[in-house]
């Protein structure tokens, strides 16, 4: 999701008052904003509400954009400030993520049907373990790993240290990992298991 | 068994020393937690990378264009609002302010306005009575009035006021010309 190179031309022009050129830079960027608002807040219609509210902020706080920082990493910025908010203001549960069906996946490259089946399943898991992580951690490993994001980038981001956003996608990983060996029943030898006491 | 850094270093292969890398797998080998921890991993990280970026539906822009002039309304209708209620504090704090500063100055005329004002009461309460008289005068002699002086009175009267208004304009006009 690198800067293109019309997009610091559509800003300069957007800075002056041409709606156009900020229409243009909305039809660049509306996947990987909307995918970031999907991620995290598990709607569909949340989170196209989402993604228009943070194209709306960016509108509005184009003069205030450095241009030293990439366009995309200010948009995703804006946009995990925003579900984080709408996170925390939520009083009702996450929604399921099965109401994927009437949006759109970008790209299908599914083998067969069996295979697509047993691949569907396990995203599925992935997609739930993903719900049950804290906000902050979850938005940390959606810029990581959905945008390739560096630290800093991330960092940045999302206003925290270096330091913290290690720490984020340690716990992460972690907590992921634990449970899909929950999930999947994965055994572990008693011999392995880790002995805290002895690790300090 | 010792399960520190390896238990970052598996979260964090990639970016790990050759030395380093060889030593996770040495632990690997003997550490079962660790091992289903980093296949575990390995499976999410897989699953992760796979997963395709979500669009949302077509007409995204346009929905956008929308907004933004909907937005914009809003805001010039609350800025709208914002200024009328500012006029609106304003003429009040000056009411106030002027009202407490200027009083003093209408207190003597107070009594002579309250007079002033009881006397266009009473004119207006004695043109109100007369008015009730004469209908209550004309209501009783109406009928004991014969036909011919009923129409030949208003016209004698009409004509005697319209004889007193022109003598009136003609020695006015003569005194004008003596002069």
């Amino acid at each position: 999701m690198g800067e293109r190179a019309n997009d610091s031309e559509w800003i300069h022009r957007a800075k002056q008052g041409d709606d156009d050129a900020f229409a243009k830079l909305v039809e660049v960027y509306q996947v990987p904003v909307f995918n970031l608002c999907y991620r995290m807040l598990g709607n569909p219609s949340e989170a196209e509400d989402a993604a228009q509210e943070t194209f709306l902020r960016a509108y509005r706080g184009l003069s205030r954009y450095d241009p030293k920082r990439r366009f995309a990493t200010w948009l995703l910025s804006i946009a995990s400030h925003h579900c984080i908010d709408r996170l925390r203001r939520r009083r009702y549960p996450i929604q399921s993520l099965d109401e994927l069906l009437p949006w759109q996946q970008k790209s299908d490259d599914t083998p067969g049907p069996e295979a697509a089946l047993t691949v569907k399943e396990e995203q599925e898991t992935v997609r739930e373990i993903l719900e049950h992580l804290g906000d902050q951690d979850r938005v940390a490993l959606i810029l990581r790993y959905w945008y390739d994001l560096s630290y800093e980038e991330i960092a940045q981001c999302l206003s925290i240290s270096v330091s913290a956003v290690k720490s984020r996608l340690h716990r992460s990983r972690r907590y992921l990992a634990e449970q899909w060996m929950v999930r999947k029943s994965v055994a572990v030898g008693a011999s392995g298991r880790c002995d805290e006491a002895s690790a300090l | 068994m010792k399960h520190q850094p390896y238990e970052f270093w598996l979260f964090e292969r990639k970016t790990l020393s050759s030395d380093e890398a060889r030593d996770l797998e040495d632990h690997l080998t003997t550490c079962d937690n660790c091992r289903a921890l980093a296949n575990a991993w390995t499976n999410i990280e897989d699953q992760i990378l796979s997963a395709s970026l979500v669009a949302p539906l077509p007409g995204f822009t346009q929905r956008w264009r929308s907004r933004l002039a909907d937005h914009r309304r809003r805001t010039h209708q609350r800025q709208m609002s914002a200024v009328l209620f500012t006029t609106a504090l304003g003429l009040v704090g000056l009411a106030f302010l002027f009202g407490t500063e200027l009083l003093p100055l209408f207190q003597p005329a107070i009594p002579t306005l309250m007079v002033w004002g009881s006397k266009v009461a009473n004119l207006v309460a004695n043109l109100h009575l007369f008015r009730m008289i004469m209908g209550i005068l004309l209501d009783a002699s109406i009928d004991s009035i014969p036909l011919v002086y009923r129409v030949s009175l208003p016209l004698s009267l009409a004509g005697l006021a319209t004889l007193w208004v022109v003598s009136i304009n003609r020695f006015r006009y003569r005194r004008i010309r003596k002069e």
